[in-house]
């Protein structure tokens, strides 16, 4: 009897699965209608800015002012910066920090052809301020500072 | 428009190599067509990527010519050898002409087309991703060979299959793509959906083999995985050559075939190289191979299985060789409590109750132990150690070390296991509900929806 029971609700929990599954049919078929008209006509860059957020745009300004065979130090706060340049900013070589403490320290041994800082301003010995970066959406900033 | 052709064509050329191979050798002679074109992509993609690894190392050029030629001959010799035998080739058939066949093909088709063109509508997008397997496929393609000095910049040293792979399609195309890549992920999610299909249908029949690919290709995780957002991983290849395997070990209970084991070795040596975590699900595979072997005193069978094992160890040795590990570890504290032993039940509970996710399989999955006994029924006990012994491998891993927790990746690895789960229900669905009253009880469902919809 009690067997008999469990198997009923075995079952029930079987069609329970069943309604749910047909159910994600119109939500994800809407989904994607929604996801297509919002991505479909947007640009490679414009789509990885919408997933990557300025921080995308700030790799993406990097990329565009300095030649791949560069030497790049990056400073930056936000820990995913370093994610996203690794993968965008191939093959420049990348030192990617969220401490810059030891910046003046480091330059002593090695050299950069350019130093990037994000949401900060420094003034750094032999280099010169070479492009800034502004976010059109928000208040963060990015200089590129290029060895002089 | 072209790169989403191109991908698609290679990924149909490698699984026509697979096909092809499995066919040309008799490798897995009992099965059916459809059954043998589901395991053949990931023989294909595994191939591929072997050889790209062994250009690599013997300093070969990464040039399309020189990776499709020897396949391309291949193909040719196997086709001229068996022109013969093409009047023979079946097309599978269905009868899909009852009105519930039909509505659940069309929701299959439904499903996996919205997954599809996911899959297409973004560039990789999820961290992983990004920061590891679609990131070295793209730095091996701008270095045209696997750049040693990075193989422990983003991750423990994992394996290359995935990320080769990917650097294969970019190769193909000749210009990285990081949006068409993603249509392997897509192929993974297919052909699991296919092999699901293939072996339940063989052996249940038609309705129910599409029962279970509709409630497996929209359970919305495989979705995820499969082209919306999280595809580009490893997660769903390890569950699509994990249920592989599963298919033939179970094979090789019934038929003790040489040629079998040496297939299943060749995808227990592919499967060791898609994460590092896939190694417990190799051993967890080969503990009962080991077994039969011993039951039915096949012994030369253990040299065909060593084979499984030397992929892997050359892997070990040649990362170990070229660059020393770094150790992440102390960035990590790692100590058992109490504490850390209760969240992580609660963690990974949490994920198996995460209808979002997984729907209903996992709270089915645990809630038939309640009635089903496993006792003597062999194939329920080796699909069901396979599955508990990796959740508690991920119990372990999760509570020995704080590096992971379950509440950023369990949903990713109980995508490992989930296609086994799926095929141990339809098993278990099987021997508990009569079908008849099955039947009848889903017809009057599905009734009932399209009057809904109507």
């Amino acid at each position: 009897m009690k067997l008999l029971f469990m198997k009923k609700v075995f079952l029930s929990l079987f069609f329970l699965w069943i309604i749910l599954s047909i159910l994600t049919l119109p939500y994800n078929a809407l989904n994607t209608v929604l996801d297509i008209k919002s991505w479909f006509f947007l640009t490679d860059n414009q789509k990885r800015e919408k997933i990557f957020g300025d921080t995308y745009d700030y790799i993406y300004f990097i990329n565009s002012k300095t030649p791949k065979n560069s030497n790049i130090y990056i400073f930056s706060k936000d820990g995913k910066i370093g994610l996203i340049a690794r993968y965008f900013l191939y093959p420049r070589k990348l030192y990617v920090t969220k401490d810059d403490s030891n910046l003046i320290n480091l330059l002593k041994h090695e050299s950069f052809d350019y130093i990037s800082l994000y949401d900060k301003e420094k003034i750094i010995q032999n280099y010169k301020l070479f492009a800034k970066y502004q976010s059109k959406t928000t208040f963060h900033f990015g200089i590129i500072y290029k060895k002089i | 428009m072209i790169d989403i052709i191109l991908t698609s064509l290679a990924i149909s050329f490698v699984a026509l190599l697979g096909f092809s191979i499995i066919k040309y050798f008799s490798l897995w002679s009992e099965a059916d067509n459809l059954s043998i074109a589901a395991v053949s992509y990931g023989l294909g993609v595994g191939l591929i990527s072997m050889q790209l690894y062994i250009y690599s190392r013997i300093g070969l050029q990464w040039s399309r010519e020189l990776i499709m030629f020897p396949w391309f001959m291949l193909m040719l010799f196997v086709f001229i050898n068996n022109i013969h035998s093409l009047s023979k080739f079946k097309i599978p058939k269905f009868n899909i002409t009852s009105g519930i066949n039909l509505i659940l093909l069309f929701f299959i088709i439904a499903a996996a087309s919205y997954t599809f063109f996911e899959a297409l509508i973004r560039p990789v997008s999820v961290w992983d991703a990004v920061a590891i397997w679609m990131n070295k496929s793209k730095i091996f393609y701008f270095d045209q060979s696997i750049t040693t000095n990075l193989l422990y910049l983003f991750d423990f040293g994992y394996p290359l299959v995935v990320s080769l792979f990917g650097t294969f399609i970019y190769i193909i195309l000749g210009h990285i793509n990081d949006s068409a890549v993603l249509l392997t992920s897509f192929a993974f999610y297919f052909f699991t959906a296919l092999l699901l299909f293939s072996t339940i249908k063989k052996r249940f029949g038609l309705t129910y083999a599409l029962i279970f690919t509709f409630l497996f290709v929209t359970t919305q995780n495989f979705v995820r995985h499969g082209g919306r957002m999280e595809a580009g991983q490893a997660d769903l290849p390890l569950g699509y050559y994990t249920f592989v395997c599963l298919i033939l070990l179970l094979d090789y209970f019934k038929q003790n075939k040489a040629k079998l084991l040496s297939l299943l070795s060749i995808y227990l040596g592919i499967t060791g190289l898609i994460k590092s975590e896939a190694l417990f699900i190799t051993i967890a595979i080969v503990i009962p191979i080991i077994y039969q072997i011993y039951k039915t005193k096949h012994y030369n069978h253990l040299i065909i299985l060593f084979f499984w094992v030397l992929p892997i160890i050359d892997w070990q040795l040649y990362k170990n060789d070229i660059a020393k590990p770094p150790n992440f570890y102390p960035f990590y504290q790692n100590i058992l409590s109490w504490q850390r032993v209760v969240n992580t039940l609660l963690g990974m509970v949490k994920e198996f109750i995460n209808i979002k996710s997984w729907n209903m399989l996992w709270i089915v999955y645990f809630y038939s132990f309640l009635i089903v006994k496993i006792k003597n029924k062999k194939e329920l006990i080796i699909i069901n150690t396979i599955i508990l012994s990796q959740i508690f491998i991920y119990f372990l891993i999760y509570i020995l070390n704080s590096a992971f927790n379950p509440e950023s990746s369990a949903e990713r690895l109980y995508v490992h296991i989930a296609p086994l789960v799926f095929f141990y229900l339809a098993i278990v669905f099987w021997k508990l509900i009569d079908l008849k009253d099955l039947r009848k009880s889903i017809m009057l469902l599905f009734s009932k929806v399209s009057s809904l919809f109507n």
